[in-house]
Formats: C-alpha cells, structure tokens, sequence
C-alpha cells in the first residue's frame, strides 16, 4: 500500500538534484529521514516529493556559507527554489492542474474567516494545506489499517 | 439560507431546527431559520406522521437554497453561487484524488466537505 501510493506520485511530484558530495550527506540524511524518495545518480543525489517542502540549515550540518553554496547547487525540476532569508531554502512543485468546486457564500465566508482568523493564512494558501494535510493523513492511516489487516491474515 | 416554517408548526417544530450554526427567529407570521451549510432533519425529531411530514414539506420555504426529501429526511442546501479555484501540482492532485476515492466521494465533493468541516471544527462549531 505505502508503494502504492508513491507510485501515484512518482514522477509527479517536484525533483531535487545536488551534487554527492561529503558536506551535503546530512542533507540527504535529512530528506531520508522525511520520507522522500532518494537515489543516487552518478555524482548527485536526486530526490522527489509530492508536495512543498522547505530545507532549514539548522536541520543540516552546514555552515552559513556552505548553506548558500548548497542553495547555488541544488537543481529543481518540475518546480521552483526560492531563499526565504539566508537560512531557509523552500522548493514547490509547478502548479499546473486546477481544482475547483462550488460553495454557497456562507461557507465561503466561514472558511475565508477560519483561514484568516485561526491559522493566520492567505484563503487559496490555507486550502492547499488543509486538502494536502487531510489526504496524506488519511492515506497514511489507511496503509496502516491494510497492513496490520495483512499482517493478521485478513488481507 | 433561510427556512421559513409557516407558524401553525409552533415554536417546538421550530427548535427543531435549532443548532449552534442555526438560528430560529420569529418573523409576522412564521418562523425564520437561518441556517449556513447544509442541514437535515428528520421526522422522528419534528414528531410527525408521514402525512403530516408530507404536508410540512411542502408548506416549508428555502430561501436562497433547496429542500430534498429522502425517506424520513428532509434536507436543505444552500445555493451554491461562488466557485472556488485551486492551482496544485501533479502530485498532490493524485494524493486528493486517491483520498477522495478512498470516501467514495468526488474529488469536488471531498475538497468542499474537508474544508468546510476543518473550518467549523476549528473555529468551534463542530464537534468530532
């Protein structure tokens, strides 16, 4: 099931590419330990994800400069890089496809208030977080279910 | 959308309705619900026979939105008149879609459902 469901991104999501270098190995520890699907390509790690994610050099073993230089190096498909300041790099997939529903002007105004009141975020920013948030929670939980039912023979 | 309930139904039919996102008020000569999402209720809670809940219906105004019967339920709907539009990328359209599947339900329907009940939940009016 859990392959399952990186095969219905793979390919999909946004690819990160930096050289395989030793001062770079605790990035790529770090996104190892996030779940991310890591190879090694001749001389350059290659990473895919389905979703946004940011790089902070506190999570690294790299220095301010070595940050920067790993920031210059790191290559971005399907998507964009961007600094926020000197120590936060955020890499975002293209947003290419378009989702949209209908609502009734009460429940616009009542998720407009709660994406502005209680989680203090931009209206379309708050429901990315949450469709993405609330998926992935839920297809993790359902992975599980189907193991421990696999597990016990049921499946 | 407003539910107007003629007043011969009495206040108690009209409590019927009442809950932390509706509120009941009384207008010349029947009753007002204001209500911002979909709402249901259901004979047994309004005590009626089938033939007066038959006749409930159709006496019942929706204002701004339907009314739909199914069984022994009557919901309401409000018009759904503003369109919401999301840019995502590629793969996070997959997870959705996978998880929307997973509830049976259509992508569509699952990005509205999820949304508005994180919302109410989060702002209180919702209970798990």
């Amino acid at each position: 099931m859990v392959e399952d469901l990186v095969n219905l991104w793979r390919g999909k999501g946004v690819k990160i590419r930096f050289p395989r270098v030793d001062r770079y190995r605790s990035v790529a520890k770090l996104l190892m330990d996030r779940g991310f699907l890591i190879e090694v390509k001749g001389n350059f790690w290659v990473a895919e994800f389905p979703v946004d994610f940011a790089i902070h050099r506190s999570h690294t073993d790299l220095s301010p400069r070595e940050f920067l230089q790993f920031y210059r190096d790191l290559e971005v498909l399907n998507g964009y890089k961007f600094k926020e300041e000197d120590y936060l790099v955020s890499v975002r997939p293209k947003r290419t496809r378009k989702v949209s529903f209908r609502v009734s002007e009460s429940e616009y105004a009542i998720m407009k208030f709660a994406a502005e009141e209680v989680y203090k975020l931009d209206f379309s920013g708050w429901m990315r977080v949450i469709l993405r948030e609330r998926a992935m929670r839920a297809l993790t939980a359902e992975a599980k279910r189907r193991r421990r039912l696999r597990n016990l023979g049921f499946i | 959308m407003k539910i107007i309930i003629p007043e011969k139904y009495g206040e108690k039919v009209a409590r019927g309705f009442e809950n932390p996102l509706c509120k009941v008020r009384r207008v010349e000569g029947a009753y007002e619900v204001d209500c911002p999402i979909d709402f249901g209720v259901t004979r047994l809670v309004l005590d009626m026979t089938p033939r007066q809940f038959a006749r409930f219906i159709r006496e019942v105004k929706v204002k701004d939105g339907f009314k739909r019967r199914e069984g022994d339920f009557l919901n309401f709907r409000p018009r759904r008149g503003a369109t919401l539009t999301l840019k995502m990328a590629r793969s996070e359209i997959e997870l959705i879609r996978r998880a929307a599947k997973e509830r049976d339900l259509q992508l569509r329907t699952y990005c509205r459902s999820v949304l508005l009940r994180t919302a109410l939940k989060d702002l209180g009016l919702l209970r798990e």
